[in-house]
């Protein structure tokens, strides 16, 4: 037996314009919410930040990072201490950087890089590479490392990289820095307190 | 140089976001013309093809460190956890890579043998004078005639299974068999034939090779073949909702489909015959619906607010890595 027809009912009206924009609105907002905590996911489960994380202090950072960080034993008298910066970066190796400032100019003048879990390089946010117009190697008391001097723009300084202790250790110093002075810091590099 | 994972894993982060927020917009709206729905799901499917190779061109600096931390979400951070000596965004990929393998496998599969089962039946087809071919060329001409459309051509094939479909991205063609004449009453026929008729009235054909093709290309990703396979459904239920509009009988599509798929139950076999099944019962009970009276027409300009969707979407995922 076939049913009878039947009309087609009206149409039902169409959600108004204000509607599809709060509703489209909240929707994207929260794929956004949803899209940002998947993010942190994997941050959390590694124990690093998302990005870069700044601290207070030396201490905060080891704390949060349970290990020491290696710091130099010689530290001249025209550089300031604490860190006038620490901070934690997102990235393979955990990286870190400390900005010391010139105690009579304030500006920066060295910059510590290290990873602490292993040796990875040292990620480009952290430490912004330059074009390098030398580069040759340097003996730290039997660690062989490499000292480049690079520069950008009108900026210039000079990098030296090598690894102790399965970690990547980058010291950058800006003018104002000699070379000797530079390889007597990197040579007191170790973990403790300056 | 963007290695072909980390464009590959892209295309499969925005699919996952671009199909999760179309289904939110879609109930939470809410939109219930398939017509509407349709285009819809085509922008989920669509836009993670278009958008990713266009943010490697036009955006390079999405690929910078800076980025990373501006970014909503980057799949790169999932690669650092390591199993079994293997980041865990590549084993993921490789994992749904092959989930997307098995959805669209059989599909082409169940394409391809329909394709050759129909070249086969138009080359046997049962000649111009036979009662069953008379009668279906009659119903299809009223039908067309009702629809203000050109009738199309007909090939009837000498099977007593229960097959009516349209073919021909180019020259649309209706294949019937001559069970479906001995199977359906009269009103069933009518309703069959108004349904497939508006598939070619809407292009379906061409639309589902289009389908296929998105599909194919996004292989690796099962969110885009399960969309693809909804968007199927839309199809399916537009032409449904027209049938219904013409003949004035819900019911008697809902019949047809049931008796046709009686008709053919050696198709029906194993998960994916339980599925369509399911897919089955769904027209059938959006059929009964419509018999009380609800019909979702698509209102008119409608691409207005699934091309505003997009534009927000495309927004979103600039942020998705």
């Amino acid at each position: 037996m076939s049913a009878p027809p039947v009309a087609a009912a009206p149409p039902l009206p169409a959600p108004s314009r204000t509607r599809f924009v709060l509703v489209l609105a909240a929707v994207l907002a929260f794929t956004a919410g949803l899209l940002r905590v998947a993010d942190h996911v994997p941050g959390w489960l590694l124990g690093e930040p998302r990005a870069v994380r700044s601290y207070d202090s030396v201490d905060a950072l080891e704390r949060d990072v349970r290990t020491r960080l290696l710091l130099p034993a010689f530290f001249p008298e025209t550089l300031e201490w604490p860190p006038a910066r620490v901070r934690l970066s997102a990235g393979e190796g955990r990286p870190t950087r400390l900005d010391f400032r010139d105690a009579r100019t304030g500006r920066i003048r060295v910059v510590l890089c290290q990873t602490i879990s292993h040796d990875a390089p040292i990620p480009r946010r952290l430490l912004p590479p330059g074009i390098v117009t030398e580069e040759r190697a340097v003996d730290l008391a039997g660690t062989p490392a490499v000292l480049t001097l690079a520069g950008n723009g009108d900026e210039r300084w000079m990098d030296l990289s090598w690894v102790a202790q399965q970690r990547r250790v980058v010291v950058r110093a800006y003018p104002d820095t000699d070379e000797s002075e530079l390889v007597r810091l990197a040579r007191s590099v170790h973990r403790g307190r300056p | 140089m963007v290695a072909a994972t980390d464009l590959a894993a892209e295309v499969l982060a925005h699919g996952i976001v671009a199909a999760a927020a179309v289904q939110l917009l879609i109930r939470r709206l809410p939109v219930a013309a398939p017509a509407l729905r349709l285009r819809y799901r085509l922008l989920a499917l669509a836009l993670p093809l278009l958008l990713a190779p266009a943010f490697l061109v036009l955006a390079p600096f999405r690929r910078d460190d800076w980025f990373t931390d501006l970014a909503l979400f980057d799949s790169a951070r999932w690669q650092r956890i390591e199993v079994a000596g293997l980041g865990l965004r590549d084993a993921g990929l490789a994992l749904v890579a092959v989930l997307g393998l098995v959805l669209l496998l059989p599909d082409v599969v169940r394409l391809f043998v329909h394709w050759r089962r129909d070249l086969r039946a138009i080359r046997h087809h049962v000649p111009g004078d036979d009662p069953a071919a008379i009668r279906l060329r009659d119903e299809v001409a009223a039908v067309a005639r009702q629809m203000e459309v050109r009738p199309p051509r007909l090939m009837v094939f000498d099977t007593p299974a229960a097959v009516l479909h349209c073919r021909g991205a180019l020259r649309p063609t209706i294949v019937a068999a001559r069970g479906i004449v001995e199977r359906l009453e009269p009103d069933q026929l009518q309703a069959a034939i108004a349904h497939e008729l508006a598939h070619m009235q809407r292009r379906d054909v061409c639309h589902s090779w289009a389908l296929l093709a998105l599909r194919a290309v996004q292989w690796f990703n099962p969110v885009a073949q399960v969309l693809g396979r909804r968007a199927v459904q839309e199809t399916e239920w537009e032409a449904d909702r027209v049938a219904a509009a013409v003949t004035g009988r819900p019911l008697s599509i809902a019949r047809a489909l049931v008796t046709s798929v009686r008709g053919r139950d050696t198709e029906f076999l194993g998960l994916l015959g339980r599925s369509r099944i399911s897919a089955v019962e769904a027209r059938c009970r959006r059929l009964v619906t419509m018999h009380r009276g609800a019909d979702h027409p698509a209102p008119p300009h409608a691409w207005r607010e699934p091309a505003v969707a997009a534009v927000g979407l495309a927004v979103l995922l600039f942020f998705v890595r």
